[in-house]
C-alpha cells in the first residue's frame, strides 16, 4: 500500500485539502471556496461557535494535522473568539501547506472566496504523490455504531470485534468509544485493562457516563430493547461493546489524544464536569470527528436501520447489520453483515470481509460514502480535563 | 471420538413406490427399512451417527429422507437425489442447500446407460453450484466408469467427491487389475474420498476376509487413512452379511493402524468430508461465543418447530422471535447466563434446553454505578 509520509512520522491514506471555517459567520465563504474547487479531495470542515473552547481548538488542530490531510485553508471572519493564530501555528509547524484568510481584512465575501479559491488551487499544485509504503501497523482504525437495531449486536458488531482482533494482532491501532452505551460492561472491560490503574480509569469513565446520561434523563435500557430480544442492561451494552473484540485494552484516551502505536484504546467522549453543553454527542458524525481527531484513518460504522453518512478526512466503511436494510440501501453499504442471519456466514467470516475492505480502502479504493460524495463534519462545544497518567500505561 | 459414524446407509418404505430396482431384488431386502429398524443395531454397534443416502432417483425420495433426518436423532446428514442434468438444477441445489440436513447429491450413475453422462455440459452449472455451497458429490460408479470419473474430477478439483463402495469391483469373479489401476488414478490424481462399504455385497454371500483383503488393502494404500470412510450400506448389506459382521471385518482390516487413523476411517473422515460437525447446530441459531449457554435466533421460530442444538434435536416449547435467545443447555436457577462469552445476568428459575431466555427467567446483575455509593461521578481522575 502506498501513502503519504508526514513530518510527525504518521502516514496518510488520503491527501485532502481542508477548507475550515472558524465560526459560523465564515461558513458560507468557506463552502463557496470548496464548491468552486469541485474536487472530492477539497473538503469543508469547521466550528460554528463564536466563544472560544479549548476542546474545539484541540479537535480542530488534530484534524487539520491528521495524516490524511495535505493542506489547509483557514477562513476566519476576524472577530470570533476562536484562537486562529494558535491553530495556524500548529498547522504550519506540521509542515502542511497553509493559507489563512480573514474576511474582515480581505475585502468581504466575494474577494475572500476568490482568494480562497486561488489558495486551494495553489496548494493542490503543490500536493505530492504518495511517497511511502503503508502497512497495517501504520493504520489507526476507529469504530462507531449508529441507527442500531436488534440485529446490530449479533451480526455487524461482533464482526467488527473479530476484525479488530485481527488488525491488532497485525500491529494496527484500534479505537472504540460510546462509553454511554457500555454501561453494565464495567467488570468485563476492567478485566481487559493493561494495568489495574487503567482499569480504575475505565470504571471512572463509565461511572461518569452513567451519571451524565441519567442527569440528561436518558436511561440506556428502553422497552423497545426487550421487544427485540434483549433482556438486561449488560446484554444490551455487550451488543455495542463486542465491537471492541477481545484484545487487551491498552489505554483510555479523550478526543484529540493520539494513542500510542498499536493496540486497542477506549475513547472517552463524555465531557468532564457537570453537563454544560447538552448531549455528549449530538449525532453520529460528532463521534466520527472525535475518532478522526485521535488519528483514525478509517472508520468502521455499523448500522442496523441504515445510516448513509460518510465523513470528511477519513473514509467510512459502512457495515450493515440488517439484511432487510441492506436490500433497501445496498448502494450505501460496504459490507452486508446481515448474511449472518441468513445462516450463510458467521460473524468471523464477516470480520474477514471487513478486514479485506480495510486493506482495500487503505490502498485507495473508495468506500460507498466516498463515492456518493458524503463528507459530513460536525464539531460543537465540550469540556475535558486531560487524561491521567494511568490512562496510557505504555507511555 | 466416542462411537463410530456410518458414512452410508439407506431407508426405504415400499409403499412410496419409487424403488424400481427393488422389484427384482431378493425378498430379504424387499421390505420396509426405517429408523426404528436400524436404531437398536446402531446402539449395539456403538454407532452414534449415520449419513442417509438416496435409494430412488426421485426428488420425492429426497424430501422423504430429509423429513426422516429431521426427526431421527442419529441421522447426521442426507445425500439425496435431484435431476442434476435438468435446466433448473442449479436453482434446485440452492433450495436444497437451505436444508441443514442436506449434505450432497448422488446421481445413480451405475444405472445410467450413457457412460459419458457425467461429462455432459448440462452438469457444469449444477456442479459449480455444489462447489459454491460446499455440498458433496457421491459417485455411485462401476469400475468401467472410473476413467470418465477421473476426467470429471480433474475438471472440478474443488468438488468434494467420494467414490461409493470402492467403485464396486467385481470381487466375485476376481477381476482386479483394471479396477486397481483406475481407482489408484482417482486416488493419486484427485482429492476424492472413498467409502469402505458395499464390498461384501460384490464378493457374494460366502465371501470372507480373505476374498476381500486384496481390494481393501489396495483402497487403504491408495486413499490412505485420511480419505477412506467406513460405511455399512445397510440394508443392501443384508444380501451378503449383517451389520455387526461387516463392522468387525472393517475393524480387522484396519487393526494394524494406529488409533488416530482408525478413528479417522471409522467416523472422523466422514464428519469432516460431509461437514457434519458444522451443521449440528441449526443454522437458524447463532452461537456468538464458544462459552455461551444461549443461542440467538436468526429468524423467528414457531412453537413446536424442531431445532437442532449441537446434535440434540428438540421441539421449541414456545415461539421465539428473531434476535431473541434460547438456552443451548439446561441452566439452573442462580446460574449465570452467558452471551458473548460473558455473564449477562442470572437465571431466576431453572431453564431447560431450548427454553426462551428472557425477562421471565433472567434477571440483570447490573447495579447502576451512581447507586453503588461513595463514588464521585465527575471527572475521570480518581
Amino acid at each position: 500500500m502506498k501513502g503519504w509520509l508526514r513530518k510527525d512520522g504518521r502516514k496518510g491514506i488520503r491527501n485532502v485539502v481542508l477548507v475550515a471555517y472558524l465560526v459560523e459567520c465564515a461558513h458560507h465563504v468557506a463552502r463557496a471556496i470548496v464548491t468552486n474547487a469541485d474536487a472530492t479531495e477539497v473538503q469543508l470542515i469547521g466550528f460554528p461557535g463564536c466563544f472560544p473552547n479549548d476542546y474545539a481548538l484541540k479537535v480542530m488542530a488534530s484534524v487539520c494535522t491528521h495524516p490524511n490531510v495535505g493542506g489547509v485553508v483557514l477562513v476566519s471572519l476576524g472577530c470570533e473568539g476562536f484562537d486562529r493564530e494558535t491553530l495556524a501555528e500548529c498547522v504550519r509547524g506540521s509542515g502542511r501547506h497553509l493559507e489563512t484568510l480573514v474576511i474582515q481584512q480581505s475585502g468581504g465575501t466575494r474577494r475572500t472566496i476568490d482568494l480562497g479559491s486561488a489558495a486551494v488551487a495553489e496548494i493542490r499544485t503543490k500536493l505530492s504523490s504518495p511517497d511511502c509504503e503503508i502497512d497495517i501497523p501504520d493504520l489507526v482504525v476507529g469504530t462507531v455504531c449508529g441507527g442500531s437495531d436488534g440485529t446490530s449486536g449479533i451480526t455487524a458488531n461482533p464482526a467488527v470485534g473479530h476484525c479488530f482482533d485481527q488488525l491488532i494482532a497485525e500491529g494496527a491501532t484500534c479505537i472504540f468509544e460510546e462509553t454511554g452505551e457500555l454501561i453494565g460492561c464495567e467488570n468485563v472491560m476492567m478485566a481487559r485493562a493493561r494495568t489495574p490503574e487503567l482499569a480504575l480509569e475505565i470504571e471512572s469513565s463509565l461511572t461518569k457516563a452513567a451519571n451524565y446520561y441519567s442527569i440528561l434523563g436518558f436511561g440506556s435500557f428502553a422497552p423497545g430493547n426487550a421487544d427485540g430480544g434483549l433482556t438486561t442492561q449488560e446484554e444490551k451494552s455487550m451488543g455495542a461493546y463486542c465491537k471492541s473484540g477481545s484484545s487487551q485494552i491498552d489505554g483510555l484516551i479523550k478526543p484529540g489524544d493520539v494513542p500510542d502505536k498499536g493496540g486497542l484504546y477506549l475513547l472517552d467522549v463524555v465531557p468532564d464536569g457537570e453537563p454544560r453543553f447538552g448531549f455528549p454527542n449530538i449525532s453520529d458524525n460528532a463521534e466520527i470527528v472525535e475518532l478522526i481527531a485521535c488519528g483514525a484513518h478509517i472508520i468502521l460504522f455499523t448500522t442496523g436501520r441504515g445510516s448513509v453518512v460518510g465523513s470528511a478526512i477519513s473514509p467510512v466503511i459502512k457495515i450493515c447489520a440488517n439484511p432487510e436494510t441492506f436490500a433497501m440501501l445496498s448502494a450505501d453499504m460496504d459490507i452486508n453483515a446481515g448474511e449472518v442471519l441468513l445462516g450463510d456466514k458467521t460473524p468471523q467470516d464477516i470480520g474477514e470481509d471487513i478486514h479485506r475492505q480495510v486493506v482495500a480502502v487503505a490502498r485507495g479504493d473508495e468506500t460507498c460514502s466516498e463515492a456518493l460524495g458524503h463528507q459530513e463534519f460536525i464539531l460543537t462545544y465540550k469540556t475535558f480535563e486531560p487524561i491521567g497518567p494511568a490512562c496510557l500505561p505504555r507511555r | 471420538m466416542n462411537g463410530y459414524i456410518d458414512s452410508h446407509q439407506h431407508f426405504w418404505q415400499l409403499s412410496r413406490g419409487d424403488y424400481d430396482w427393488l422389484d427384482n431384488s431378493p425378498e430379504r431386502i424387499r421390505k420396509d427399512f426405517l429408523p426404528d429398524h436400524l436404531r437398536p443395531i446402531l446402539t449395539d454397534a456403538e454407532v452414534i451417527g449415520t449419513v442417509l443416502v438416496q435409494a430412488a432417483p426421485t426428488e420425492a425420495e429426497t424430501s422423504f429422507l430429509l423429513e426422516l433426518a429431521e426427526r431421527t436423532e442419529f441421522v447426521a446428514g442426507v445425500v439425496g437425489w435431484m435431476p442434476l442434468d435438468a435446466e433448473d438444477a442449479a436453482d434446485k441445489i440452492d433450495r436444497l442447500a437451505e436444508n441443514p440436513w442436506f449434505k450432497g447429491v448422488r446421481p445413480m450413475i451405475q444405472d445410467i446407460a450413457d457412460d459419458e453422462w457425467m461429462l455432459k455440459p448440462e452438469l457444469d452449472a449444477p456442479l459449480k453450484r455444489l462447489i459454491r455451497h460446499g455440498l458433496c458429490f457421491d459417485a455411485l460408479v462401476k469400475p468401467w466408469h472410473l476413467p470418465n470419473l477421473l476426467r470429471l474430477l480433474k475438471r472440478y478439483p474443488k468438488l468434494r467427491s467420494v467414490v461409493n463402495h470402492g467403485a464396486k469391483p467385481d470381487i466375485a469373479s476376481g477381476a482386479f487389475d483394471d479396477w486397481s489401476r483406475d481407482i489408484a488414478a482417482i486416488a493419486n490424481e484427485t482429492g476424492a474420498f472413498c467409502k469402505l462399504s458395499g464390498l461384501l455385497t460384490e464378493a457374494g454371500f460366502a465371501a470372507g476376509i480373505s476374498e476381500l483383503k486384496p481390494y481393501v488393502e489396495h483402497l487403504l494404500e491408495c486413499f490412505g487413512p485420511e480419505r477412506l470412510m467406513w460405511g455399512s450400506d445397510w440394508p443392501v448389506l443384508l444380501l451378503a452379511g449383517d451389520y455387526r459382521g461387516w463392522l468387525s471385518m472393517v475393524k480387522e482390516f484396519t487393526s494394524r493402524l494406529g488409533e488416530p487413523d482408525k478413528s479417522s476411517i471409522m467416523g472422523g473422515n466422514c464428519a469432516k468430508f460431509y461437514r457434519l460437525e458444522s451443521r449440528r447446530t441449526d443454522r437458524r441459531l447463532l452461537r456468538l461465543h464458544p462459552q455461551d449457554n444461549i443461542l440467538v435466533c436468526c429468524q423467528s421460530l414457531a412453537k413446536a418447530e424442531r431445532i437442532s442444538v449441537e446434535g440434540v434435536r428438540v421441539e421449541l416449547p414456545t415461539t421465539v422471535e428473531t434476535g431473541h435467545k434460547i438456552a443451548s443447555s439446561a441452566i439452573s436457577k442462580g446460574e449465570k447466563v452467558i452471551k458473548y462469552g460473558v455473564p449477562i445476568g442470572t437465571a431466576r428459575v431453572d431453564i431447560l434446553l431450548a427454553d426462551h431466555v428472557h425477562l421471565h427467567n433472567l434477571k440483570s446483575d447490573y447495579v447502576a454505578s451512581h447507586h453503588r455509593g461513595g463514588k464521585r461521578a465527575t471527572g475521570t481522575r480518581a
